[in-house]
């Protein structure tokens, strides 16, 4: 038994069956064996309650389900984008390649202006990052800092606005997953006591990321923090 | 290992948070083809895991625990979104 409820093998079984749990796919004897394990496990409890509100909406959007739906054009639109053509065309006093190629020539200018305003109303809306602010930095003398956290579905970003860093300097940025394994997000260049603004990632998953670690060139911290 | 079953109508919560449609829409193009696919045809569709299974080559085991990894990303997905709080 270990602190997960179970072996290791075990318990990674039974917290991969918490989807199919959570989606009422499971049969008789595996609800059994997930509820008894979430009887004991101190932290898959937490990781299906994480899953509720995607649950609950794929549940709403299952009895009508009928495709990722996208936004279709007006059905009319391709008679209206020829009737603009047509419109602006003008009769050719001496009809021939020319006349044909400007008609080509403007069927394709109202086709790219097409695309593109489809393209425009078809992207998503922009969305602010929520930014998760690291409010106990320790820092190095003569350093000051301000940080926070983006989550994502590709990582975290860390974003950074430092003064103090020595001018020309390379420091590492090092974010630590709670088994200790050390992920980088690349490294930053010391402006001096210009203010550094900066945004950089690493592929860990927020949820898994304890602490933040930027080092000098022998490695020694000058901007930590343990995370939340 | 079954296919999913109906929602039970006693286990509906009222105070469940449910995003608009068209957010679902956008976390499901945010994950991966695999985790997508997943959601997609064994529960949105209501096929079977041995019937995709079949289909698409790929264990039943796999595709169940696929299926917890694609529910983990949807989630961030709709973090990412603002979907949730």
């Amino acid at each position: 038994m270990n602190r997960e409820g179970g072996s290791g093998t075990e318990h990674r079984e039974l917290r991969e069956l918490l989807g199919g749990h959570a989606l009422e796919q499971l049969d008789g004897p595996d609800t059994d064996r997930v509820r008894d394990h979430l009887s004991t496990c101190p932290t898959c409890p937490s990781e299906l309650a994480e899953l509720e509100p995607v649950v609950a909406s794929l549940r709403a959007a299952r009895p009508n389900w009928e495709g990722i739906s996208t936004p279709e054009p007006p059905a009319d639109l391709g008679e209206r984008v020829l009737g603009r053509v047509r419109a602006q065309q003008l009769t050719p006093k001496r009809p021939g390649t020319w006349a044909r190629g400007a008609l080509a020539a403007t069927a394709v200018a109202a086709a790219l202006v097409f695309a593109f305003v489809l393209g425009v109303r078809l992207a998503p809306e922009p969305t602010s990052p929520q930014v998760i602010p690291l409010d106990d930095l320790v820092l190095a003398s003569g350093i000051e800092a301000e940080a926070g956290l983006v989550r994502h579905t590709w990582g975290t970003e860390l974003q950074l606005r430092a003064t103090g860093l020595t001018q020309g300097t390379v420091y590492t940025v090092t974010f630590v997953r709670d088994d200790g394994r050390e992920f980088s997000a690349g490294g930053v260049i010391g402006v001096g006591q210009d203010p550094l603004t900066c945004s950089v990632n690493a592929g860990l998953p927020i949820e898994e990321a304890s602490e933040l670690t930027i080092a000098d060139p022998t490695g020694a911290p000058v901007i930590s923090a343990d995370l939340p | 290992m079954q296919g999913p079953r109906e929602p039970d109508a006693s286990q509906e919560d009222a105070s469940e948070e449910v995003v608009p449609r068209a957010v679902i829409d956008d976390a499901l193009t945010m994950v991966t083809p695999e985790h997508r696919e997943v959601i997609v045809e064994v529960y949105l569709k209501g096929r079977s895991y041995a019937e995709v299974s079949a289909e698409i080559g790929v264990p039943t085991e796999t595709l169940r625990s696929r299926n917890f990894y694609a529910l983990k990303a949807l989630r961030l997905a709709m973090d990412e979104i603002g979907a949730t709080s």
